[in-house]
């Protein structure tokens, strides 16, 4: 009996020792797509995958972006994962259109660990408010909209997650966010706001002002009372449109060509001389056939066929206030045959087009266009060094080496161009502007800068307070 | 040169001196000076000329050498080379009007495609028009002879309709690679080639 015991004993600390080694080595694969799973439709939004003791493989995220009237539109986007043993985090940033159905498949080792997908329901445009607080029904009292509560360690340090974002709030009862998480959310557009036992914390006595407004990129950051939620979207930049009226500014056109009367013209002389070279007969008349073939091919062949079948344009876009800018390149492209066009960059397309980009060292954007097509693809936005400052009295001075021309502030007055280290000349009143760059002027605040590097736009903004 | 050649040569420039083969190669000229014209757009709108520009040239090339192939046996074997030389030469002078077309349009299609195809889907249509010609020889239905020319491109577009590839198609074979055109026609030309020169050591349409 006591034998039996002792079997049975045996028998079950070996089985719960396998059962605990099994579960130790089970396979786990998380995707999270937003902040804490509360992506923005129409925005950059971070991702975040973990996994443990998969192999190496890739996560697809398939976003539909059609109607009934267009059918589909997908715009797929792949995500390299490093596995192995252990666990293993990954972050980056996604672009999400306003999607009719988004499904993701994280595949690793040729097989399929996990999947997902959201509703139609889910694809919410409204930006989010986070707050790091331990007592957060403080500040999502006073705010209407999407609230999410998280720690400090969940922010990450680039500008493109906080594409979707408003507002950071935190109060210094929980653990302090990174100055480089704060300072990429403001570059990107964000308000952060840092509320009462955080204004007394010496550790943000450095960077945080005492009191009032400070501008950085496109955000900036406030201490005092918190504003509400009125004066918060009254604050934002909307960055979207901004980049919209500045993509609408495309250099890139489809090739004139000659006009048909002059084709027509050279033609009909190719044809003549071809039939006179008939009838002068003999090796006289060959060989003139032959100079006159010859000739028109080469003619043809070299005059009038534009430089490159796919015609490209890259410019960007720098919002800034203080010392840092938050900056959007757009690629201008346009195909004349029919097929796929890429850049080597992750972007996302400024109109609802199907495509693929790839995430990672590898990273490339491709679309298929049909023949004497245009789209603009747009990188994600990135934090950068300002070019275009403004100081309190309104004056616009150059950054490192630019030359900015074009220079105008809005309402006010104009200058030709703005050099560094070369004193600036008399101002004028501002050209009256015409098309893109006269809607893109009205989108501006009163009182913000801005000006011409070649084929990028600098914009600087006004340093108070904006609400 | 040799004896061979120096006669081939003379043939050939005889043959696009005097006759009607230098009219009807004008006339292909204007017809598609014509339609590039037509076809070239105003400034700032898509230049789709070459789509009608390359289709028209297949065409009246497939339609000049099945005309003329039908007439090969009935000419000596250097009378029936000179033709079949001139006729190449007429299709290749077309050829630099379809390019001016494919510069402004950049189709998809690359522009060696037509001076690829030209010269094998001439000899193929050549060879083809010789059969035909010799089918009504045979059958001594010469009323026919007219409509056989363009009932033979109407029928290879069917043709190609039905099986779904592009073989004897001039018009999908103008506008995109098409490896089994060049396939069939080198096949086309290569018998019209063997049974010319069979044809040549018994003695060409001896009695």
């Amino acid at each position: 009996m006591r034998r039996a015991t002792l079997w049975v004993a045996l028998t079950v600390a070996l089985w719960s020792s396998g059962f605990a080694a099994a579960q130790a080595s089970a396979r786990l694969a998380q995707v999270e797509l937003g902040f804490l799973g509360q992506p923005v439709a129409g925005a950059w939004n971070p991702v975040r995958v973990t996994v443990r003791d998969v192999g190496s493989g890739h996560l697809t995220l398939v976003v539909d972006q059609g109607s009934l009237r267009e059918g589909e539109l997908p715009w797929s986007t792949v995500l390299p994962i490093v596995g192995g043993a252990g666990v293993r985090v990954l972050e980056a940033d996604v672009y999400l259109p306003a999607w009719r159905s988004l499904v993701w498949t994280l595949e690793a080792g040729g097989e399929l660990i996990a999947s997902g997908a959201l509703p139609r329901d889910a694809a919410d445009r409204r930006p989010v408010d986070l707050v790091v607080s331990a007592r957060p029904g403080d500040v999502a009292g006073r705010l209407e909209g999407r609230v999410i509560d998280l720690a400090a360690a969940e922010l990450p340090t680039r500008a493109a997650a906080y594409d979707g974002v408003r507002s950071i709030w935190f109060d210094g009862s929980s653990a302090a966010p990174s100055p480089a998480a704060l300072t990429a959310a403001a570059v990107a557009g964000v308000t952060v706001v840092a509320f009462d036992a955080a204004r007394d914390d010496p550790a943000w006595e450095r960077v945080l002002p005492l009191d009032g407004w400070t501008g950085i990129g496109a955000g900036g950051w406030w201490t005092g009372p918190g504003p509400s939620g009125a004066e918060l979207q009254a604050a934002r930049i909307d960055l979207h449109a901004w980049l919209a009226a500045f993509a609408a500014a495309s250099g890139v056109a489809a090739p004139a060509g000659p006009p048909a009367g002059r084709v027509a013209t050279l033609a009909s002389l190719y044809a003549l001389l071809v039939f006179v070279a008939w009838r002068v007969g003999g090796a006289p008349g060959m060989a003139t056939w032959l100079v006159v073939v010859g000739g028109g091919t080469l003619l043809a062949s070299s005059a009038w066929r534009p430089s490159a079948a796919t015609l490209t344009e890259t410019r960007s876009l720098y919002v800034a206030a203080g010392e840092l800018a938050v900056r959007q390149s757009a690629h201008d492209l346009f195909t004349l045959p029919a097929g796929s066009v890429a850049v080597e960059r992750v972007a996302r397309p400024t109109g609802a087009v199907a495509g693929r980009t790839v995430l990672g060292p590898a990273a490339s954007t491709t679309l298929r266009l049909d023949r004497w097509r245009g789209a603009t693809l747009v990188e994600a936005p990135a934090a950068t060094a300002a070019r275009l400052g403004l100081d309190a009295d309104g004056r616009s001075w150059a950054v490192g080496g630019a030359v900015l021309t074009d220079v105008r502030v809005v309402g006010g007055a104009a200058w030709d161009r703005l050099e560094p280290g070369v004193a600036l000349a008399g101002p004028h009143d501002p050209e009256p502007l015409t098309g893109a760059a006269a809607a893109f002027e009205a989108l501006l605040p009163a009182g913000a800068a801005w000006a011409r590097a070649g084929r990028d736009w600098h914009v600087a903004l006004p340093p108070g307070v904006r609400w | 040169m040799s004896a061979h050649g120096s006669r081939l040569a003379e043939a050939v420039s005889e043959r696009l001196r005097v006759g009607e083969l230098p009219q009807v190669g004008f006339l292909l000229l204007a017809a598609l000076v014509v339609a590039l014209g037509l076809a070239w757009p105003s400034v700032g709108n898509p230049n789709e000329a070459w789509y009608a520009v390359a289709q028209l040239r297949s065409v009246l090339i497939a339609l000049l050498a099945l005309g003329y192939g039908m007439g090969l046996a009935a000419a000596g074997p250097t009378g029936a080379a000179g033709t079949a030389v001139g006729v190449l030469v007429v299709a290749l002078s077309l050829l630099p009007l379809e390019l001016v077309a494919h510069a402004g349009s950049v189709p998809a299609t690359p522009a060696w495609w037509a001076w690829a195809a030209t010269p094998v889907a001439v000899g193929g249509q050549l060879a083809l028009g010789a059969g035909l010609g010799g089918l009504i020889r045979l059958l001594r239905l010469w009323v026919v002879a007219p409509l056989l020319v363009p009932a033979a491109v109407v029928g290879a577009v069917a043709l190609d309709l039905r099986l779904g590839i592009t073989l004897f198609n001039p018009l999908t074979a103008a506008l995109q690679v098409a490896p089994g055109f060049l396939a069939t026609h080198a096949a086309l030309a290569a018998i019209g080639l063997a049974v010319a020169f069979v044809a040549v050591r018994r003695g060409w349409g001896a009695p």
